[in-house]
């Protein structure tokens, strides 16, 4: 119970919390929809996810300032790829959050007169771009960690002969005798939880705005089960601070 | 904007903001009814209040959790009465939050057979109760320090007792009267956490006794005080210091010195070996070497807990300077708030 009020006592904890719960919901509505039955429980799965969707919305207020301090730190890393994608990244989630105010400003009745759909719109492109630049920095980080596997598997090979029971070398033995790339790819990702788990988070957070840009439509389902996912990965996250990608 | 996020990321702070807006809007509608507004515009008022009311619902699940935590935390004071008070206010407290949890899940249509009215007045004669323990304990500890202080007085004060013996009996009991009350203000200008403890709970009193038809007041007053309250959480929030710790809880001077020694040495040590493995490293491995160096600082941090962690914040923050001037040193670029915790 310790962890769990420790866990709770951040704001973003309780946030993934009920992000996961929200996601849920929205799998578990579009499971139900194709079941015959009354629709009570398919109502409630609505009424539940609309509510939690609307307490987080009102919780996320004032995270634009989250997004410019972390900006402001990301600008100042060593290596330029990174440096550019981050920061980039975080001016554009402090767009996002500047529409989702404005969105919820529009719920609660105080800016009745604007237009709903051009602001969402604008919100998903902008939480569409910050996913494609953090994919872009996880995409460099993937290339030069395979770099220094091929690097290290060509300094092995001129000290020693290439008969080993090592892991390592296994996988590095797989590049050299040019196999596919996946299992490279899994090897690599293996060593490197955090930049596993960031990847998968920006993947499956991908498809909710591609769904609603209308690049790629998939239903509630596939949109709430990736949701559930990354919700989840979140949570690890912050439950155990050395998996998250520095 | 650094302290915004501090402040924020704990979701204690972050619902007190938005308490401290919603009994905003409670009293601003109050005012504008008054002073003739139109209802469209009381509407919005309200629905902003509606809408916040939920929101901090939605994010107070879990708080039962807590709440029996900090029960199981005092059961194991020293002092009988404040064992008593302070565990039987958590309890009541977990036993609000249940009850607002339920509230919520019937607002939501999980529970739609739910009755609002009954649970409400539940939900309010627990926090009513849990407000009276924590009224009793600050009386408590107010008793004691005046005792300390009256005791501390009482040989300076012999041309005092003398002249109680020669007045009659109502001049008597009014000039012990204005001792006690010069004491209790003297006391009470020389505990300003306990001052703010005390006019928080009495402002937050308020909201339960109008709620419950004890004592009716007027939304706008309701409002006042729930937005006082609110806006005195967040000053101990943001200055722990001002946060009440009983004089009965406080580490003896030695244990503290000792401690603050410990951390101290410790802090330097890391500094040091800090410094002499950054010359070997390159730039992606000195990175994760101050990230390392910063998370053993913050486990100290979270160790120290409810004590000094404001004696800790001073030694990190005089140990990030070194580090600093190290970094500039190398010429590595790295963000400061790696070190922070």
């Amino acid at each position: 119970m310790e962890a769990f009020v420790l866990f709770t006592n951040q704001t973003q904890g309780r946030d993934r919390l009920f992000r996961a719960a929200q996601y849920a919901c929205m799998l578990l509505g579009h499971v139900l929809e194709h079941q015959a039955g009354p629709g009570a429980a398919r109502a409630a799965l609505r009424q539940l996810e609309a509510s939690m969707s609307s307490g987080r919305k009102l919780f996320r207020l004032g995270n634009m300032v989250h997004a410019m301090v972390a900006a402001r730190q990301t600008i100042q890393l060593p290596d330029l790829v990174p440096r550019i994608c981050l920061t980039a990244s975080n001016l554009i989630r402090a767009l996002y959050f500047i529409c989702d105010t404005v969105l919820w400003l529009k719920s609660v009745g105080l800016l009745p007169h604007i237009y709903k759909w051009k602001w969402r719109n604008w919100a998903t492109k902008c939480y569409y771009y910050s996913l494609l630049m953090n994919l872009t920095r996880d995409l460099y980080e993937i290339s030069w960690l395979l770099e220094q596997a091929a690097e290290k598997e060509k300094a092995k090979e001129n000290s020693f002969p290439s008969d080993t029971q090592d892991q390592d070398l296994i996988c590095l033995e797989t590049e050299r005798q040019s196999q596919p790339f996946l299992p490279l790819l899994y090897c690599t990702l293996k060593k490197h939880p955090p930049l596993l788990l960031d990847t998968t988070k920006n993947l499956c957070d991908l498809s909710s705005p591609l769904d609603r840009l209308g690049i790629y439509k998939t239903n509630p389902g596939i949109i709430g089960l990736c949701g559930l996912l990354s919700s989840l990965v979140g949570i690890l996250t912050i439950a155990k601070p050395h998996l998250k990608l520095k | 904007m650094e302290a915004w996020v501090r402040f924020s990321a704990q979701s204690a702070a972050k619902e007190r903001v938005f308490r401290a807006a919603q009994y905003a809007c409670t009293l601003l509608g109050y005012t504008m009814q008054k002073n003739g507004a139109s209802a469209e515009l009381l509407a919005r008022i309200k629905q902003l209040e509606a809408h916040m009311s939920l929101g901090r619902k939605l994010f107070r699940l879990g708080n039962s959790a807590e709440a029996l935590e900090a029960a199981k935390r005092a059961i194991h004071l020293s002092d009988m009465v404040l064992r008593f008070c302070i565990t039987v206010a958590h309890l009541n407290r977990a036993m609000y939050f249940a009850c607002d949890n339920i509230l919520w899940a019937g607002k939501t249509g999980l529970v739609p057979h739910a009755d609002q009215e009954k649970w409400s007045q539940r939900s309010f004669r627990y926090y009513l109760f849990a407000l009276i323990m924590n009224l009793s304990r600050d009386a408590y500890e107010i008793r004691l320090l005046m005792e300390r202080e009256a005791s501390g007085k009482r040989p300076k004060g012999t041309e005092n007792g003398h002249q109680a013996q020669v007045d009659n009996g109502l001049q008597h009991l009014a000039l012990r009267l204005r001792i006690q009350l010069r004491l209790l203000g003297h006391v009470l200008r020389s505990n300003p956490p306990l001052l703010l403890d005390l006019v928080k709970n009495a402002c937050d009193i308020f909201i339960p006794l109008d709620k419950l038809g004890l004592y009716k007041t007027s939304p706008g007053f309701v409002g006042l005080c729930g937005l006082t309250s609110s806006i005195l959480s967040i000053l101990t929030i943001v200055h722990p210091q001002h946060r009440y710790r009983s004089e009965l809880l406080k580490e003896p001077k030695k244990q503290q010195q000792s401690r603050e020694d410990r951390f101290g040495l410790q802090a330097s040590s890391w500094v040091g070996a800090a410094a002499r493995k950054m010359k070997m490293l390159n730039c992606r491995e000195r990175e994760s070497c101050l990230y390392m160096r910063a998370s053993g600082f913050s486990a100290v941090g979270c160790e120290a807990v409810q004590g000094e962690t404001s004696i800790l914040q001073k030694m990190l923050q005089q140990s990030i300077q070194p580090m600093n001037s190290l970094i500039r040193h190398q010429r590595t670029q790295l963000p400061v708030a790696a070190f922070s915790c």
